[in-house]
């Protein structure tokens, strides 16, 4: 058991594909999901990602493939005989059970006996701090309380992997962080697996070591939260995690390394892509708000990046944490911009219908093909 | 000034609502218990009505005589024939309950369970037969129960039997008639709660080891209690004063206490005794009802 | 779907609707005796439109009907509102017990309290002077108020109260409140309540046998006093007739409520 903490291909999905009548919900998926670490499903509505969990667990039938969890191949398995636990969206508590009740309902029903079902209980109940709840009905818990219930329920058992569908998505913003740690210690602590399906990239980000990305029924790109997010591997990707500038441009030439975009009339970029490029090929230009840099126009910082164009503010909203600007730089070319308020300093200034110029490394921006 | 006004238009709108049925209520459903139960302590005359005066005026004296008479419940209890036909309908309504529960059940699972589209259609096609005539349902039993009828006709003709069976006229037509009569009662209050019910709490009890009918005894059971309470109430208290269907179909198989209640009143006129027999049905039946209203309370809650 | 319950929705239909097609099917039969099949014949609804007896008395039933089921919706919808709307006032227990109790009331009870109402009445005031259809129309108000409240309650308390309000915002007085946004979004459920009204009043034969005088006979009561004698196949006619009416009737009004939640 301990060896296999490393175990890089703890469940193997295999060409698993899913129709449900015309409709390919999952199509032919390949995945491996090492033990212990908490991989996170991450796209939109009808993504596939809630289908592909369904199966994991064996709500659903593959159509085609297969799973193996563990050396064990599932498919077929009702989803009782599986060693995977799902942790339900809206928790699915029994109303009519006390929590003690809730946890120890999956331990009876593998035999295990009233009396260690209720030390074991106990053990979870102190786990997630519990233990003066245990008597209460779920009606009669916070939404946090609630949570804490359904992890309980589903650990006390000791699955192989856990599945969480959208662990947090019924939780207001501030118990969101809170409830984030705690599970990514009782995770850690227990040396769980853990599958989470979220639309929330937020979420994803902040809990995953590994995102796999959904689109349309397949998995677009796997990666470690960094990754996917510095090093997109399609315009896709890009948008969907994170905010995001796009450009259409037409390629003007290539320089070693550099390839020069222009956007419009006015605007031309050196872009640092390591790809060589065609001259006249019409291309996606994206770049990340906070990568950019914004000076008044009268600054007297020289901006040391290969790019620097001007531009009139065309707006400026004020966030708290970062303020975000509008550039234009004419042409149609309209920048967004995410500065960082840790400096008091001369940008305060800056308001809309300034001019400014905006400081454009070679290495912010990504090409993709138009 | 204008929340004083506001108060007195509020207080006006709220009489102008709740008066009319709560007045007409406490006249025509309320008030009528008094005078059947004062007309149960009255005595049994010939005369047009038919029983005697509770209260007289004695205008010598400037009193008010009143007598009240208990021979009528005397009476209830010294002949074995009442206490037989309340055992009886105790006995056709408990039993019809739970046949309509052990038939309804299932019925109105299938019915939640089925793809939400074809639901209202599966609820028309279940309200359908209720909305024509219990009278002429029950009486259509009569042509397939009889000795020549439909039924009597299909087993002779598939050779299950040899001579037509005596089915009319027995208990077990009694119980047909009541569960066909009140099954759209008992399944109505059922798929209304299992309708309602979390499908992924099943879901939950599958994955934390439960097998399909484990799931279905710690979940799906005890979750639609309230519509077992509501459908078996809905299905006893009537049963217990049902008429119509002893009548057509039991023959002098079964006695139950609706058809006496009928018999005394409209054939013996004996108001009185009519009186204490609906009397002492509505105590009995008090319990019941009040575990129906507060069921009826709390889902409104 | 278990196969047990595709299985129990199939012969629970059966159960249902069989003693319904024996009765079509016996509508049409030439013969007199119900078990032998004499041959197709519209014989038996040619007999039942002569029948002044059994006209007379459905067109008492529809009177009856029409009037009870109007009376019972305005008491009904009365009701719905003040227990959705106005919470907890002095009395709701007993108001709340009053309107429930008549959907499980034994019919023999109900029936029998209110002759002896009206009688005891009748000796103290005068009236009602005799009974007849209004006895029974009250009688039928009575009991089917209350299952036009249990259709309409559930319609009142799932309506989006934010709609009364924003009414009421825009400059609306309560009873124009009520009357163009309460009354229009509740309506499917009000054409219910008066249907299951009227229905029910149109089929009951142990309240209306209590509280009808002299020429108030019902089609209920005409039929019971057929068919307690003997077999009449012209019932078999009429039960067709009022099984086809209701079907109309209640396909018609599900069309209605879909076509206005669309």
């Amino acid at each position: 058991m301990m060896n296999s903490g490393t175990q890089s291909d703890f469940i193997r999905i295999e060409n698993i594909v899913k129709k449900f009548g015309e409709v390919t919900a999952v199509n032919n998926i390949s995945l491996n999901i090492h033990q212990g670490e908490v991989f996170c499903l991450l796209g939109g509505s009808g993504s596939g990602k809630s289908t592909l969990l369904r199966m994991l667990a064996g709500f659903d039938d593959p159509t085609e493939g297969r799973v193996i969890i563990d050396g064990d191949d599932i498919s077929g398995k009702p989803p009782e005989r599986l060693p995977v636990n799902m942790m339900f969206q809206s928790y699915a508590l029994f109303p009519h059970m006390t929590v003690e009740k809730n946890i120890g309902y999956g331990l009876r029903r593998d035999g295990v006996s009233k009396a260690e079902t209720k030390q074991r209980v106990d053990e979870i109940l102190e786990l997630v701090k519990l233990t003066p709840f245990a008597s209460r009905k779920p009606s009669q818990l916070s939404g946090g309380q609630r949570q804490r219930v359904a992890l309980a329920r589903c650990i006390v058992k000791r699955p192989k992997v856990l599945m969480l569908d959208e662990p947090l998505g019924a939780l207001d913003k501030k118990l969101r962080e809170e409830t984030q740690q705690e599970l990514l210690k009782i995770q850690r602590d227990l040396g769980l697996t853990f599958i989470v399906v979220t639309h929330d990239q937020e979420e994803a980000m902040t809990m995953a070591d590994r995102i796999g990305i959904m689109d349309m029924g397949q998995i677009v790109q796997v990666g470690p939260p960094r990754e996917l997010y510095e090093n997109p591997n399609s315009m896709f990707i890009a948008d969907f995690v994170g905010s995001l500038n796009k450009f259409k441009g037409v390629v003007q030439g290539q320089e070693g390394d550099i390839t020069v975009v222009r956007l419009s009339e006015e605007v031309s970029l050196k872009i640092h892509t390591g790809f060589e490029h065609n001259t006249g090929d019409e291309v996606m230009l994206t770049t990340r708000p906070e990568k950019l840099e914004i000076f008044a126009a009268d600054s007297d910082a020289k901006p040391t990046t290969q790019n620097i164009v001007d531009g009139t503010v065309a707006f400026v909203s004020y966030m708290g944490e970062q303020t975000n600007y509008s550039v234009d730089l004419g042409g149609g070319v309209i920048v967004r911009i995410a500065e960082q308020n840790h400096h008091m300093s001369t940008k305060v200034s800056i308001a809309a219908g300034d001019k400014v110029k905006v400081a454009w490394p070679a290495r912010a921006s990504h090409l993709f093909s138009a | 000034m204008s929340n004083l006004y506001r108060q007195i238009q509020a207080r006006m709108g709220k009489t102008f609502v709740l008066l009319p049925p709560y007045l007409w209520m406490f006249l025509f459903f309320l008030l009528p218990f008094g005078f059947v139960l004062k007309i149960s302590f009255s005595e049994s005359i010939i005369a047009s009505p038919p029983f005697a005066a509770l209260f007289e005026y004695d205008a010598d004296e400037g009193i008010l005589n009143a007598v009240f008479r208990l021979f009528n419940y005397q009476y209830l209890i010294e002949d074995s024939l009442y206490f037989k036909a309340y055992l009886g309908s105790f006995k056709v309504a408990s039993i019809s309950t739970v046949i309509c529960l052990l038939i309804g059940y299932p019925f109105a699972l299938a019915i939640a369970r089925s793809p939400k589209a074809q639901q209202p259609l599966l609820l028309l096609a279940l309200m359908l037969p209720f909305w024509t005539s219990l009278l002429i349902r029950v009486y259509a039993w009569i042509g397939i129960l009889r000795q020549d009828g439909v039924l009597n006709n299909i087993l002779l003709w598939v050779g299950v039997i040899d001579e037509p069976l005596l089915l009319l006229q027995t208990t077990f037509a009694t119980y047909v008639g009541v569960v066909y009569a009140y099954l759209p009662f008992m399944v109505l209050p059922l798929y209304a709660t299992l309708e309602k019910q979390d499908l992924t709490l099943l879901e939950a009890s599958r994955d934390l080891g439960s097998s399909p009918i484990r799931s279905f005894f710690d979940i799906t059971l005890p979750l639609s209690l309230a519509g077992i309470i509501s459908g078996s109430m809905l299905v006893f208290i009537p049963v217990i004063g049902e008429f119509v269907i002893p009548t057509l179909l039991s023959g002098e198989s079964t006695l139950m206490i609706g058809r006496v209640l009928w018999t005394e009143f409209f054939n013996n006129r004996d108001w009185p005794v009519a009186s204490a027999v609906a009397i002492i049905m509505l105590a009995v039946l008090i319990i019941p009802i009040i575990i129906f209203q507060n069921q009826q309370a709390k889902q409104e809650g | 779907m278990p196969r047990f319950l595709k299985f129990s929705l199939w012969a629970g239909f059966a159960f249902l609707y069989a003693p319904i097609f024996v009765l079509i099917a016996y509508s049409f039969n030439a013969s007199r005796r119900g078990s032998v099949w004499g041959g197709f014949s519209t014989h038996w609804y040619g007999e039942l439109f002569r029948d002044e007896q059994i006209l007379s008395a459905a067109w008492v039933s529809l009177q009856i009907g029409v009037m009870s089921a109007t009376g019972a919706t305005i008491l009904g919808v009365l009701a719905a509102i003040g227990m959705v709307r106005f919470g907890k006032f002095r009395g709701r227990t007993l108001f709340a017990g009053m309107m429930s109790a008549p959907l499980v009331m034994p019919e023999v009870i109900t029936g029998i309290s209110l002759l002896l109402l009206f009688i005891s009445a009748e000796q103290l005031f005068g009236w009602p002077a005799g009974r007849g259809m209004m006895t029974i129309t009250i009688a039928h108000i009575t009991f089917c108020s209350a299952f036009v409240l249990v259709v309409v309650q559930p319609r009142m308390a799932t309506m989006d109260q934010s709609l009364e309000e924003a009414s009421r915002d825009l400059g609306a007085g309560p009873v124009t409140t009520f009357l163009l946004v309460t009354l229009p979004v509740i309506f499917p459920a009000i054409v219910s309540g008066w249907l299951l009204a009227f229905i029910l009043s149109f089929d009951d034969l142990v309240i209306a046998s209590f509280t009808a005088g002299p020429g108030s006979t019902t089609l209920p009561m005409l039929i019971f006093s057929k068919i307690k004698i003997a077999v009449s196949p012209d019932i078999n006619a009429l039960a067709t007739i009022i099984i086809l009416i209701a079907a109309l009737g209640l396909v018609a009004a599900m069309l209605l409520s879909r076509r206005r939640t669309d």
